[in-house]
């Protein structure tokens, strides 16, 4: 990618705007860059910065602060194992293992073939399917040899294509909204809210006396 | 009357119940009161982060005593403080194993080590072995993160003073944190690199060696190092340093913490620029001109040479056949020699520090000029054709301090819009306007929210700053005492951008002037000088086109300027070429010396001592750590030379004679001996109101703060008797100096605005060349210029910009040029070399706007009385 | 008998298709906003205060005291924390994606309550379904009249915006959490002065509520705050979603009246954790995500309640409870722990930073094969200077609460099985290989 152009460009500047200070966009937008690259590349830190207002160092300080901003380029499918207590306890370890094996491709490292990044993470929050992992945030769970062999398989086969989407989280999440009522239509609002609710305890005090 | 329970409060500290200035952090608190908290990441000019921990001290609250950071929490009337107990001894100590833990043992080749916040605590507190077993961090040895810098991430202690000095008081956040948890760096973005004027600071202010500069690497070992208290010579504000010097050859420069001037920073080119000391150009040895070559000759040949065609010159053209020119960045003491030489002895009064795109001398001389702090708290900073971080840049950083901070309303009248822009309240761009008149649609009541129907500027300071090198002294001053005139009780604080214009002016170096701001004609003069000027001489700028025209028999230069400040390089040329006798005074060669018949080497910064005035008057000393190259001799013993060789005695012995003469004849200096400085380790400001009568042989610093500078002993001469230490006006309770508050409130314009404003625009109207867009011409000033500073220091020489012409998108559709493009700026028959175009809304429409890096090749271009009107054309 | 008698956060739990708003709006959806919009937002805080609800996220502060500490200004805003990381949390990740408007109605609730200007719901990163079904939620409360101007006709107007993270534990801490929010780095900020209730999201007062918080309040909404009270015991009222996990035969969410069940019964009921697998017995139990310190089994009656558990040494926390079986390895659970620690230490402050690192360093040496016995007295030490007297409730040298975590499981790991630890040392590997 070069810079944000057309829809996506649109895109991310309706992403600005839901925020009263722009720098706020800078995560959002690094998950919208990595939709259309798979990581987060020099030239979209650039332009990050230009839209949120900020400097180049910044947003590669905020994005490089985040396990889900990729630094460099990644395979098709970032596959994240989970080791931490509760999957460790029900064989993260050897689940691990298993996908560095069959998927070909050690922790940080992208497979020959380029589909397949393997990393490590930490807890899931899928604990009750034990051991688990994600495939591009999609997870999968109470997997076993076997069912790391047949994720590759539908994986490389194209079987759950439209169950495992691209990468950036945000890919599938779109708003539909009425533009947002501005901060200034909101501080008089919130304004006049908070002279009634006075008025009323006052009201309510002098009542009592 | 201020109520001092609303400034101080008491606390408890140890058990001792010690005051405090109230909003103060406990750290800083705790440390007036003697107790001295240990800190890595807390800096004084800068907002905690509390983020090392290596400031916990115990400070009781709802739940008992707790750990809190000292830097963090504001000492708080009646609160309880722990700082020696077995709990924050416990803590402290975790907190520096924890920091040693992965710090490489490199100390023995490690520039810090010796001047290492981290050893010396180490040393204090530590433990005595190492109980971390594990393999440490590793990353890449040191990375460059700009040209300057060099960052070794495995000695950072993540501390955060850099990072926080890049955003918050450059406000250019190019460097961040990267990464997380024990792999969090200190990085640039990727491909790109910390490039501000004010980089140096941070290798300054890191409490380890994680970064170093590449010129000062390996060079020293601390211990080595010899040290004197100075004045920067990087430009007109007198930044407080300590110049350092190992074995006769200048190792650093670091800034000093002066509450007046600099609060320790220092700009790249100030810290670097003492290169240019140890440069292979230097002149070491007087040189004659002989036929196409240079010769090297001993002092005698040379000022026998000297002394002959001056003479015959004075003797056959008379006083106005002799001109000196430059001169700014040499001390008070060579000036003075210089001028009593001229204006006492040959009666020549074309002597001009300035070059016609200055200031009147009777602004500065006349009128009431600001300190550095008091642009800072004024209310309302009017900039005139000033971009202060291109002309003095700590002074940027100074007053976006206080404009972020609210303190100040900063007001702009530019030719493009500067750094300061951000943050400024208004800036009006002076377009393709006259000058003067948009000057007049300044409002500073309604900016000010000033209600006084009879507003006379109080709290308004003007500062006259000299960003467009085409703006002629006359056009400039004209504007100003217009300003002036409306709001008399305004101060003004001038920009220039040789160390010492200021002082230069003090003493005389100005047609019509003599020392301490005297006028020529003036009856009341104290001076008795035998043989002194009959009229009113040149001034910088007519020296030129006087020289240029063939009238002058001898000239004098005084430094490199001529070229340097003016812009019109073919007038400069003629004029060198056709003066009978060019003698250049100066360190290096360089262009201007190639005109020259005579060069005499001038001892370098560095190889002198002596006193620079700064912008605001400030006079401070400027220390000696080499002795001069080769045969080279200080600026007032070359006059002093040529004064012998003319048969007469100047009487100058050593500095102090010429103060003592200064003091005598000058109103200016009244009061001033070296002696003051010994008191006063930031200078005075002139002319003295008040001294400090505390006396201290060294001036103590914070080691935590400024790793490197723990003290630094009195430069000036020892004082014999502290009790006869000079004394003047009024001392105030705390000693501080007496503002003058009580003066009465002059309403009406001293005499000689209104003398300005009688003298008629000089400027000619250029014809409209027939259907040609003309453009109005702004050079302006960058901080990286072809000076003599930039191009002899390795540092700084690869750091010169390409010049660029910026022009607004309507004036660049109508030219029909793109960003990026190259252009040729046309005058007349002549034309320019090719100059990158740069498409921004930062200038206005209809004029153009080039890096003056390098004088300009172009035909009547520096013409200060013709108006700067050019063609700009796709190259 | 301990069962999962009253639900109200998991009450959609068995119907198909709860994210959908069909679904939601036939099974009392909305109701609990149209009755808090009929009255003043001052009565709708009154019912969470009478409700004392404790906070879902893990410090367990009552939901209506921090609101009532908010401090007064025109801006204010609401950010509800989603970002769960805790380890063997999975209830917030669950709620948001089975019952995204159920958090939606709880979130302009509380918005209403506060007065926020605008609500922000900060999800976690990872959780992509979960930011896809919230962002659908939000989109349909705007198309039902929920959400904009005038909501549900009343005065009363809210825009609530998704906000995603991107995987950093420490932004589950609230302060960190408004600096990513902010577009920054995940440095938690110091308190005081920074407590979000009086300086925020970008610098005006701000509540922070969890995700499980929020989604309870339709409920409380609806049916006041005493018949919350009514449930639970002492300080803890209503029910809590537990996470159980580890060697259990049924791991998974159960939504209990606090208090009125243990440790015992959720591991052991045959209608909750159904008891260990093949019939091992318990070696410990971590009772409240890993920043709490572990229970012996001999701890396991202590109720489920939040000070119950306090007393005992330890915490509930994120209710989140790992059992681990005779099988385990102590040393490498303390490991493994301690390695999550050091790679989530966001690195602001020293402590945390190096300790946490300097402890992995260590207890991967012991689990390997070469630690020795000094190593133990380091690791106490260690852990003294990120906690102070290694004691609990902790004292800390850190900036954030997640430095006096580390500490919770080696120290408490030594303490509880010290022979484990040296059989380690003295066998030169871990036994359990």
């Amino acid at each position: 990618m070069t810079r944000f152009e057309s829809d996506i460009l649109a895109e991310a500047l309706e992403i600005v705007k839901l925020y009263p200070e722009p720098r706020s966009a800078t995560i959002p937008l690094c998950h919208l860059a990595q939709s259309i690259d798979g990581y987060l590349a020099k030239d979209a830190i650039e332009h990050i910065a230009e839209l949120t207002e900020t400097t180049p160092a910044e947003v590669y300080g905020t994005a490089s602060f985040y396990d889900m901003i990729q630094l460099h380029p990644v395979g098709k499918y970032v596959v994240g194992v989970c080791t931490n207590i509760a999957c460790m306890l029900q064989g993260g370890y050897e689940l691990l293992e298993e996908v560095e094996s069959t998927f070909g491709a050690a922790i940080g490292e992208t497979s020959a073939d380029g589909l397949f990044t393997v990393e490590e993470v930490e807890c899931l929050a899928t604990c009750d399917r034990a051991p688990c992992l994600h495939v591009n945030y999609r997870y999968f769970g109470l997997l076993d040899s076997e069912g790391v062999r047949k994720l590759k398989e539908d994986l490389t086969t194209g079987k759950i294509e439209g169950e495992v989407p691209n990468h950036g989280v945000l890919s599938r999440v779109k708003r539909h909204a009425p533009e947002l009522i501005s901060m200034k239509e909101i501080d008089d609002l919130r304004t006049q809210e908070d002279k009634l609710k006075a008025d009323r305890a006052a009201g309510k005090g002098s009542g009592n006396a | 009357m201020t109520d001092e329970s609303e400034a101080s409060l008491s606390f408890v500290l140890d058990g001792k119940t010690v005051t405090a200035h109230r909003g103060d952090p406990l750290i800083k608190a705790a440390e007036e009161a003697g107790t001295f908290i240990p800190r890595f990441c807390y800096h004084p000019r800068m907002k905690p982060v509390g983020m090392c921990r290596m400031c916990l001290v115990e400070v009781k609250g709802p739940r008992g005593f707790t750990l809190q950071p000292a830097c963090f929490i504001q000492v708080a009337p009646d609160m309880e403080v722990v700082t020696a107990s077995e709990v924050v001894k416990k803590a402290q100590d975790g907190v520096l194993e924890y920091l040693l833990a992965n710090h490489p043992l490199d100390c023995p080749v490690c520039d810090k080590g010796g001047e290492c916040p981290l050893q010396d605590q180490t040393l204090a507190h530590g433990p005595g072995e190492s109980r971390y077993v594990e393999e440490k961090r590793h990353f890449a040895k040191p990375i460059s993160i700009s040209d300057i810098i060099l960052l070794d991430r495995e000695r950072c202690i993540q501390c955060g003073r850099c990072t926080r000095f890049a955003s918050e008081v450059v406000g250019k956040p190019l460097i961040d944190f990267a990464g997380r948890g024990d792999h969090i760096e200190v990085a640039p973005a990727p491909g790109s690199s910390f490039d501000t004027y004010f980089s140096g600071n941070i290798i300054q202010i890191c409490p380890v060696g994680a970064l170093t500069s590449k010129s000062y690497r390996f060079r020293a070992r601390p211990w080595d190092l010899e040290q004197s208290e100075s004045t920067c010579a990087g430009c007109a504000l007198g930044c407080r340093v300590v110049v350092q010097s190992s074995q006769n050859e200048m190792t650093r420069l670091l800034g000093i913490d002066s509450d007046a001037v600099n609060h320790s920073w220092l700009c790249d080119k100030g810290r670097f620029g003492f290169e240019a000391t140890a440069s292979p150009n230097r002149v070491r040895a007087p040189h004659i001109r002989k036929g196409n070559n240079f010769v090297e000759v001993g002092w005698f040949e040379a000022l026998t040479k000297v002394a002959k065609t001056l003479t015959a010159a004075l003797e056959n053209a008379g006083a106005n056949a002799v001109a000196v020119l430059g001169g700014g960045t040499l001390t008070n003491e060579d000036v003075f020699a210089w001028m009593k030489l001229m204006k006492g002895y040959l009666g020549v009064d074309s002597c001009d520090v300035q070059m016609g795109n200055g200031v009147d001398p009777r602004l500065i001389l006349q009128g009431s000029v600001a300190t550095i702090n008091e642009v800072v708290d004024s209310r309302t900073v009017v900039l005139i054709d000033a971009d202060i971080e291109e002309e003095v840049p700590v002074l940027f950083l100074r007053l976006r301090e206080a404009a972020l901070a609210g303190r100040t309303r900063v007001v702009e009248v530019v030719d493009h819009l500067t750094s300061l822009s951000a943050v400024a309240s208004q800036t009006l761009l002076v377009g393709d306007l006259d000058f003067e008149k948009s000057l007049e649609t300044l409002n500073l009541e309604s900016l000010a929210g000033v209600t006084e129907p009879e507003f006379v500027g109080q709290g308004v300071v003007f500062v006259v700053g000299q960003s467009n090198v085409l703006r002629s002294q006359s056009e400039r001053s004209r504007a100003v005492a217009r300003l002036l005139r409306r709001y008399p009780k305004a101060k003004i604080l001038p920009v220039f951008s040789k160390s010492n214009t200021m002082g230069a002016m003090h003493l005389g170096m100005s047609p019509g002037f003599l020392p301490g701001g005297v006028e020529l004609d003036s009856a009341t003069s104290q001076i008795q000088w035998p043989n002194l000027p009959k009229s009113r001489g040149m001034s910088g700028h007519e020296i030129l086109q006087s020289a240029a025209q063939q009238d002058l028999e001898v000239l004098f230069l005084l430094g490199p300027d001529a070229l340097s400040e003016y812009p019109d390089r073919r007038l400069v040329e003629r004029a060198l070429e056709r003066s009978s006798l060019v003698v250049a005074v100066d360190s290096t060669f360089n262009e201007v010396t190639e005109f020259a018949d005579v060069v005499l080497p001038l001892a370098a910064f560095g190889e002198y001592i002596g006193t620079f005035t700064n912008i605001e008057g400030r006079i401070s000393p400027v220390g000696q750590k080499l002795v001069p190259l080769g045969v080279a001799q200080k600026g007032w013993e070359i006059a002093s030379e040529i004064a012998g060789s003319l048969g007469y005695d100047l009487g100058f012995e050593k500095e102090e004679d010429i103060w003592t003469e200064i003091a005598s004849v000058s109103p200016i200096h009244r009061g001033f001996s070296p002696k003051v400085l010994s008191k006063e380790f930031d200078g005075v400001v002139l002319p003295i109101k008040a001294v400090k009568v505390e006396i201290s042989n060294i001036r103590l610093l914070d080691p935590m703060a400024t790793p490197g500078i723990a003290s630094v002993a009195r430069h000036a001469p020892p004082v014999e008797e502290p009790s006869t230490i000079y004394e003047v006006g009024s001392l105030s309770k705390d000693g501080s100096e007496q503002l003058e508050q009580n003066v009465p409130l002059q309403i009406e314009a001293p005499k000689f605005i209104d003398e300005l404003l009688l003298e008629t625009s000089s400027i000619e109207a250029v014809a409209s060349d027939g259907e040609d867009l003309l453009l109005r011409l702004s050079l302006i000033r960058r901080l990286y210029a072809k000076s003599q500073m930039v191009i002899e220091s390795p540092t700084l020489s690869g750091l010169l910009p390409e010049p660029r012409l910026r022009i607004s998108p309507h004036t660049a559709s109508r030219i029909g040029i793109s960003h990026g493009e190259l252009a040729l700026i046309a005058r007349g028959e002549m034309q320019s070399g090719p100059i990158m175009t740069w498409v921004t809304d930062s200038v206005s429409d209809n004029v153009a706007v080039v890096d003056f890096v390098d004088s300009f090749d172009l035909e009547e271009l520096g013409q200060l009385e013709v108006e700067n009107l050019v063609k700009v054309v796709k190259a | 008998m301990p069962n999962e008698v009253e639900k109200i956060v998991l009450g959609r739990r068995d119907l198909p298709n709860s994210h959908e708003l069909d679904v939601y709006l036939n099974s009392g959806g909305y109701q609990g906003l149209r009755k808090a919009l009929s009255v003043n937002p001052e009565d709708v805080v009154a019912q969470v205060v009478e409700s004392n609800i404790l906070g879902r996220g893990g410090a367990g502060f009552e939901a209506g005291r921090k609101w009532s500490m908010l401090k007064k200004a025109t801006r204010r805003y609401l950010v509800v924390n989603g970002d769960e990381s805790e380890p063997a949390t999975f209830k917030d990740h669950f709620l948001i994606e089975n019952d995204p408007h159920q958090l939606v109605e709880g979130t302009i609730i509380a918005a209403y309550a506060i007065g926020a200007s605008r609500a922000f719901i900060f999800l976690r990163g990872e959780f992509a379904l979960g930011l896809e079904r919230v962002q659908s939620a939000i989109n349909a409360a705007y198309r039902i009249g929920a959400l904009g101007r005038n909501i549900f006709g009343s005065d009363f107007s809210l825009d609530v915006v998704l906000h995603p993270g991107a995987g950093a534990y420490i932004c589950g801490e609230e302060t960190a959490l408004l600096e990513s929010l902010e577009g920054k780095r995940g440095f938690p900020r110091i308190k005081p002065p920074y407590f979000p209730a009086v300086i925020g999201l970008y610098g005006e007062p701000t509540i922070v509520n969890n995700v499980e918080t929020v989604s309870n309040l339709p409920w409380i909404v609806t049916h006041g705050g005493s018949a919350f009270k009514a449930l639970g015991g002492g300080r803890s009222t209503g029910t809590r979603i537990f996470a159980l996990s580890g060697q259990v035969r049924n791991p998974g969410l159960y939504e209990l009246e606090m208090v009125k069940t243990s440790f015992r019964d959720l591991i052991f009921s045959q209608e909750l954790g159904g008891g260990l697998r093949d019939g091992r017995s318990l070696k410990a139990v971590i009772p409240g995500g890993v920043s709490a310190p572990w229970i012996a089994p001999d701890q396991i009656d202590l109720p489920l309640g939040q000070d119950e558990v306090a007393h005992a040494g330890s915490m509930l926390g994120s209710g989140s409870i790992i059992a681990m079986d005779d099988t385990t390895c102590m040393v490498r659970a303390a490991w493994r722990i301690s390695r999550f620690f050091m790679r989530e230490s966001c690195g602001q402050c020293t402590p945390c930073r190096e300790g946490s690192s300097w402890i992995e360093k260590v207890m991967a040496r012991i689990e390997g094969g070469a630690g020795r016995e000094e190593d133990l007295d380091l690791l106490m030490d260690l852990c003294d200077n990120i906690v102070p007297g290694v004691s609990w409730p902790p004292a800390q040298t850190t900036i954030c609460v997640l430095g006096p975590s580390i500490p919770s499981s080696v120290a408490v790991g030594i303490r509880m099985f010290r022979d484990e630890f040296l059989t380690h040392i003295k066998e030169g590997g871990c036994p359990f290989d």
